[in-house]
């Protein structure tokens, strides 16, 4: 069944939400993904006893540890990961089949959902990496478009950088701002997290939250309510704000007109994407540049599209509808090319699976 | 000593309207037309600070200050660009008063 829309191409300006999905998502239905009303997280789940053991006693020993045991240790823990997360693997291959459904994914659905659990591993101790160490370690193989971004941010009025939630992200990040390019990171605080219990979301989600800002270091979160201005000042003293196309999560509340999100077709579902950036891109004349990073610490590649042709002769709505549905169906096309690269597969707590 | 036609006539609307009340005056009005604010001037006293006006959210704080740029003809720094300023509007115009009374930069052929 193709999407209505064609293979990978941006819906049309008309498209709205038909009627029977949007009961259905009211209802529950078609959202798999999402808690049900009156669902209840267990006590403790076994991501719990993961995220416990990471950030303590595995992370206070990598500490000691030089870079190069994590690798040992990726090799014998990915097994052990492989056999615990059968659900997450379940949600993570009942995405793939529906982007299927929808698009052309040329790999075998059972070695991609096994890598993504691999990449999940990986990235968890390439993060430990980060927390230790400067750039060194960090092998980039491949950097393309450099140039691209150079000429933008010689007009002076900063530069976006726009991507999907792709694996090698932070480590590429960590690797432009030893080439001296400083990027100011755009994250959600409370990160929903459906897999785990009660326990964990009380104790260690916040933890986590803390971990990663030692990692990540230079960001904003967007419950910070200066998050907006912050942005826009980066971008007015030239400097590069990295933002998370998909970041389409719970905690999208529309506090304005401006910031409702905007509901399209990806990857075989129907999910909302932010505009809040959109007009910050607008308001502030800034160049916005795709990127795509992909790979892991042991070789990576960075690659900067040409910036996006933004309709500016709109107004502020119409500047979202002209634009952002290109953004997306750009970026949808780089998953569907490497989609075990993609860290999002069967995390859609809003999103509603196409029928 | 050159100035540019826009500056010039930024230079002439600000003699002509010096007094911070007129700034203020002018400020309230981009407040109110930019955001399609649905308030009369009146309604907006001059001690009145953004928060308290129909709970604007950072986006629209924006929105307000890139307007205000445009109608003043001013960039405000980007050190400026806090909201504990851009909320308060008597501290706002008496910044636009302060930036848009200081000599405009020009080209001066040597």
């Amino acid at each position: 069944m193709r999407s209505m829309f064609g293979a990978i191409e941006p819906p049309p300006k008309s498209f709205k939400m038909p009627p029977k999905l949007s009961e259905a998502r009211s209802s529950g239905e078609f959202c798999p993904a999402v808690e049900r009303p009156g669902s209840r997280r267990p006590f403790f789940a076994v991501k719990d006893f993961l995220w416990l053991f990471y950030l303590y006693p595995f992370r206070l020993t990598a500490a000691l540890l030089p870079a190069r045991l994590f690798l040992m240790f990726n090799r014998l823990v990915d097994p052990v990961c492989q056999w615990l997360t059968f659900s997450r693997k379940r949600a993570i291959r009942r995405h793939l089949e529906a982007a299927k459904r929808f698009h052309e994914i040329e790999h075998d659905l059972d070695q991609a959902t096994d890598g993504l659990i691999t990449n999940t591993v990986r990235r968890a101790t390439d993060d430990l990496i980060l927390h230790k160490l400067a750039a060194r370690g960090l092998n980039c193989t491949r950097i393309h478009g450099l140039g691209y971004l150079a000429d933008a941010l010689a007009r002076g009025k900063g530069v976006i950088l726009l991507s999907g939630h792709f694996y090698a992200h932070r480590i590429a990040r960590r690797h432009r701002e030893k080439l001296g390019y400083p990027t100011l990171s755009v994250r959600n605080g409370k990160p929903p997290d459906a897999a785990m219990g009660r326990i964990g979301q009380r104790f260690l989600h916040q933890r986590y939250v803390e971990y990663l800002h030692g990692v990540i270091r230079d960001e904003v979160l967007i419950q910070d309510p200066e998050c907006t201005l912050k942005i826009f000042k980066r971008l007015r003293e030239g400097g590069i704000v990295h933002i998370y196309l998909d970041a389409g999560g719970t905690e999208l509340r529309a506090s304005s007109e401006a910031k409702k999100p905007l509901w399209l077709p990806f990857l075989g579902t129907l999910r909302p994407f932010p505009t809040g950036f959109m007009q910050i891109a607008r308001l502030s004349g800034c160049a916005m540049i795709p990127l795509l990073c992909l790979g892991d610490s042991r070789g990576f590649t960075i690659t900067f599209d040409d910036p996006a042709n933004l309709r500016h002769d709109a107004g502020s709505e119409e500047f979202v509808t002209a634009n952002l549905p290109r953004l997306v169906a750009d970026l949808e096309s780089k998953i569907l090319k490497h989609p075990r690269e993609w860290e999002l597969w069967g995390i859609s707590e809003r999103s509603t699976y196409l029928p | 000593m050159k100035t540019t036609s826009i500056e010039t006539t930024n230079i002439k609307t600000m003699n002509m309207e010096t007094t911070r009340d007129d700034v203020l005056a002018r400020v309230r009005r981009v407040l109110i037309d930019s955001l399609s604010l649905n308030i009369e001037e009146d309604d907006l006293r001059y001690s009145e600070s953004l928060d308290q006006v129909m709970g604007l959210d950072s986006l629209a704080v924006l929105e307000f200050t890139t307007a205000l740029e445009k109608e003043f003809g001013i960039m405000i720094e980007h050190e400026k660009l806090e909201l504990s300023l851009l909320r308060d509007l008597p501290a706002l115009a008496r910044y636009i008063q302060s930036v848009a009374a200081a000599p405009p930069a020009s080209d001066t052929p040597a």
